[in-house]
């Protein structure tokens, strides 16, 4: 059932505003849309040492699972470089493509592997967020 | 009389048991429609036994391909009630289509021109005259919408002036399922010697259009929405309009002679129509159209009302749902977006995929209407002649169960 997508730990992560919204002076800053669906995604970064992440604001104009990817995101993007970031996306993409168990938090992302019209929700807050990185 | 789905459903492949599934209740024709049996066996009837390139071999097979070609460039011209077939060119949809015009008559537009579109435009109306408005630097207005999301035609002589060349709207929202009033736009752009062209992809799947009636000088439509194949469309165009466009893409088919010194190009319809054509999928094409034109019209009509009546007041009852669109009943086709307080489309449509009914949610590629009114996208139903009660009920439900999971 594709209503499974929809778990209380997803829900809660979607409900999590703990990093939503924006900073004031941010360092970088990125906006991605979702082509398909319209979704916007802008992320807001302070560095410390022109390099870690020191702060994180998302400000997601999306679906739950783009909501709920963005919020794990920017917990985990705290105090990354952007290798980390790096490899957070790569285990998200391994996650998606199924030929590895990454384990840990992302894997309440499992079901939304066999949805591959989703997978562009999930993806969209990281990609922005390594937008902001490149700039 | 009563439309009998029941039997309708049962001309369509798609809708028999498949390994213990469901049977979806499929609300997505306005994006890609069914096809019956009698289109899908018409293809493969013709790949089995006429599978040819068409207009170059002499030898049967190629004479037989030729003619049946031939006959659904007829069948289609019959459906619109051209005055000739050489007015039907086959494209690959309707998008191919506005791009072929709008290239075609970039040569002759220059800066200061003006092309009038609306705000209720699919992408595929609306980019196309952007693209030539950077490459040509002629201005582009837009018509506004009414709150309703009907084209407001209120003040019509505003927009349509005398640099006008061309006036190109939808003849139906893909959104709103609004019927165009086109009579006083054909009225504005003839007073001033502008073309119309008029993007009929969500309404040539709901039965015969009259061109000469309508008035316009292009009329574009996609085969996949009315039941047809994929990868085919059409561009109708007035014989003296098409005859004076010059080619947009040159290659095998459409010239008249080719040496080193130049080239001369052949006449309305091949000379849109490079390379090899898109020939099963017109034949497709043809069987569709036959297959709508075998449907009762009045009793297809009273059936969508009494659904469309049916929906929209159910989905009124449902707390937090927007109607987007016309609320009454005239001049509208079965097509019903909506949105719920709190729940995204997307995850609407996934619910709603795990209760089996397939819908649309998104922006619909209309986000110039979108932005209009008020709204980022939007789930969307849309009716097609096996649509009944059951569809709908299966809908609501469905909505009923999205607002309590995600809300």
């Amino acid at each position: 059932m594709n209503e499974a997508l929809y778990q209380q730990a997803i829900m809660d992560l979607a409900k999590d505003e703990a990093h939503a919204g924006q900073l004031d002076g941010p360092d970088a800053t990125a906006t991605l849309d979702n082509p398909l669906c319209g979704d916007r995604v802008t992320i807001d970064v302070k560095l410390s040492e022109g390099k870690t992440v020191s702060e994180i604001a998302h400000s997601v104009k999306g679906c739950l699972l783009c909501k709920a990817s963005a919020t794990l995101m920017s917990r985990q993007a705290q105090g990354a470089n952007r290798q980390d970031v790096e490899n957070l996306k790569m285990s998200l993409e391994k996650l998606l493509s199924g030929h590895v168990e990454p384990g840990g938090e992302i894997s309440v992302f499992t079901l939304v592997r066999a949805h591959k019209s989703r997978h562009d929700c999930l993806r969209l807050p990281i990609d922005t967020l390594l937008e902001a990185l490149k700039a | 009389m009563i439309l009998d789905t029941v039997s309708i459903r049962n001309q369509f492949p798609i809708f028999a048991p498949h390994g213990g599934e469901p049977a979806v209740h499929y609300l997505d024709s306005a994006a890609t429609a069914q096809m019956p049996a009698s289109v899908i066996d018409a293809i493969t009837r013709f790949d089995s036994q006429s599978h040819a390139n068409v207009q170059r071999g002499v030898y049967r097979l190629a004479e037989k391909s030729s003619e049946a070609f031939s006959q659904a460039r007829q069948t289609i011209a019959h459906y619109l009630n051209a005055t000739s077939s050489d007015e039907i060119v086959f494209t690959s949809g309707t998008t191919d289509s506005i791009n072929l015009v709008a290239q075609s008559l970039s040569n002759s537009l220059k800066q200061g021109d003006e092309i009038v579109i609306s705000l209720a435009e699919h992408h595929s109306n609306f980019v196309p005259w952007q693209m030539l408005k950077e490459q040509k630097g002629i201005e582009l207005k837009f018509l506004p919408l009414e709150r309703n999301g009907r084209i407001d035609l209120s003040d019509l002589a505003k927009f349509v002036t005398d640099k006008c060349k061309l006036v190109a709207v939808t003849h139906c929202s893909n959104v709103t399922g609004a019927i165009t009033n086109l009579e006083p736009i054909v009225a504005a752009a003839r007073s001033v010697d502008a073309m119309v062209l008029v993007d009929g992809a969500q309404m040539a799947p709901h039965g015969q259009v009259d061109v000469q009636t309508l008035g316009a000088d292009f009329y574009v439509f996609s085969g996949h929405k009315c039941f047809g194949p994929t990868g085919v469309g059409v561009l109708w165009g007035k014989q003296a309009a098409l005859e004076a466009l010059p080619p947009h893409k040159g290659g095998g088919g459409m010239i008249r002679s080719v040496s080193v010194e130049g080239t001369s190009f052949a006449a309305p319809p091949a000379r849109f129509e490079a390379g090899t054509p898109p020939i099963s999928q017109a034949i497709g094409l043809a069987e569709a159209l036959k297959w709508i034109n075998s449907l009762d019209p009045i009793a297809l009509a009273d059936h969508y009302k009494t659904l469309l009546s049916e929906t929209l007041t159910e989905l009124e009852t449902i707390s937090g749902i927007s109607i987007i669109g016309p609320l009454d009943l005239r001049n509208r086709k079965p097509v019903i977006s909506f949105t719920l307080e709190g729940a995204h489309p997307h995850d609407i449509c996934q619910i709603l995929d795990s209760h089996h009914v397939a819908t649309r949610g998104g922006h619909h590629c209309a986000q110039p209407l979108m932005t209009a009114l008020g709204f980022s996208g939007a789930v969307r139903a849309s009716l097609a002649p096996y649509n009944d009660r059951t569809d709908i009920h299966a809908l609501l439900n469905g909505i009923e169960r999205a607002a309590k999971v995600l809300r």
